[in-house]
């Protein structure tokens, strides 16, 4: 299906991401890296509604308005952000478009998921926690597996309920 | 002039990057932390004090070098313990630097400049947003329903509205504090020395 949307649908879904990572900032977690990954919901939604030139729009913007709201800009977990954003991206763009579109939102996020913490997890290893980083993959993969699956079902919901993609719906 | 003098920490990059050495790093860090403290005047330290002793502990894991102690039945071993430290530190002050360097005031030129501007311009109403009559009203809805009820309000709002000015304000002080600029200049002359040591091999 497609959608008619502008370029400030496109900034709007950057700044639900921009807050969505500030409120995941705030829910108190064991370990910092067993994240929800909040603020890929609106990226996965973006991957059924957006064309891949605007996805990759949104991608930049989230990454870029995430390192400077957070102060981030110049550090370690800027890079951590921007490949693992954009590895998630392209797997799910990819897979979205090679399945013809035949593939649920939750399989997207899953693969989105995996692309990204496996990257995460490559630059943990060069960067952070050397050959350490065996010791918090499986902890690290397994709340990626279990987050994604709740984000999938989240974009699916909104993909079926929301008003406003039922309004502005073209084909 | 205060988004240049915001950018003047970024020159204790190549010390904390390029020496491994645990002091240097330690001077470095804990000077950005304070810094962050000077000019913002509050400071939540509980997420770096997580992220460090996870960095720490994950590279203890992995034992190398002459044991120094034992944390329970783990062996802490030095070469082990100096490394996780050392990586520790690193993260956590370009983390400081980066958060004393950058805000949503960093201009931006341009198309992307603009793009950028109409995002916190969102994200300035996203927060400002009344959250807890919104929960409440939705209170028989799933949180997947009141997320899809509260986005597409956003969207309609978005676009009902015209192109209007952008959201962007300057939360930076217009001119910098003098203890600040000392404590800058210390720190980072500090820097440069423990830097240029460790490259002589004093240190």
């Amino acid at each position: 299906m497609k959608y008619s949307y502008s370029d400030r649908t496109v900034a709007l879904f950057a700044a639900l991401c921009i807050f969505l990572s500030t409120i995941e900032y705030m829910i108190p977690k064991p370990v910092p890296f067993l994240r929800l990954g909040l603020a890929n919901l609106p990226l996965i939604i973006a991957v059924a509604v957006f064309s891949p030139a605007d996805i990759l729009k949104l991608s930049i913007l989230k990454i870029f308005g995430q390192g400077m709201i957070n102060g981030t800009l110049f550090s370690y977990v800027f890079l951590f952000s921007f490949l693992g954003t954009e590895a998630s991206i392209l797997t799910m763009g990819s897979v979205y478009y090679l399945f013809n579109k035949r593939i649920t939102l939750v399989g997207v996020s899953v693969t989105g998921a995996f692309a990204s913490n496996i990257v995460q997890l490559g630059l943990s290893k060069v960067f952070i926690f050397g050959d350490s980083v065996k010791y918090i993959a499986p902890p690290f993969l397994a709340a990626g597996l279990v987050s994604s699956v709740l984000l999938g079902l989240a974009a699916s919901g909104f993909l079926s309920e929301s008003r406003w993609l039922a309004a502005h719906r073209v084909s | 002039m205060s988004s240049l003098f915001n950018l003047i920490p970024l020159i204790l990059i190549p010390p904390l990057l390029f020496q491994p050495n645990p002091v240097s790093r330690a001077v470095i860090a804990s000077g950005a932390v304070f810094m962050v403290y000077l000019k913002n005047r509050k400071i939540n330290l509980i997420p770096s004090v997580v992220i460090f002793t996870v960095v720490v502990f994950a590279s203890v894991l992995r034992p190398s070098g002459e044991v120094f102690f034992y944390l329970f039945i783990l062996p802490v071993t030095r070469d082990s313990l100096n490394a996780g430290v050392s990586r520790a530190l690193l993260l956590t002050g370009l983390v400081y630097i980066s958060r004393f360097s950058v805000s949503s005031a960093l201009p931006v030129p341009g198309r992307a400049g603009k793009l950028l501007g109409t995002v916190f311009f969102f994200f300035n109403r996203i927060t400002s947003f009344k959250w807890r009559d919104y929960l409440k009203k939705g209170s028989r809805l799933s949180p997947i329903q009141i997320f899809t009820k509260f986005f597409d309000d956003l969207l309609f709002i978005s676009d009902l509205e015209e192109e209007s000015g952008y959201g962007k304000k300057s939360a930076d002080p217009e001119t910098a504090a003098v203890p600040l600029v000392i404590v800058m200049s210390l720190i980072i002359i500090a820097g440069y020395t423990l830097s240029i040591l460790y490259f002589l091999k004093y240190l």
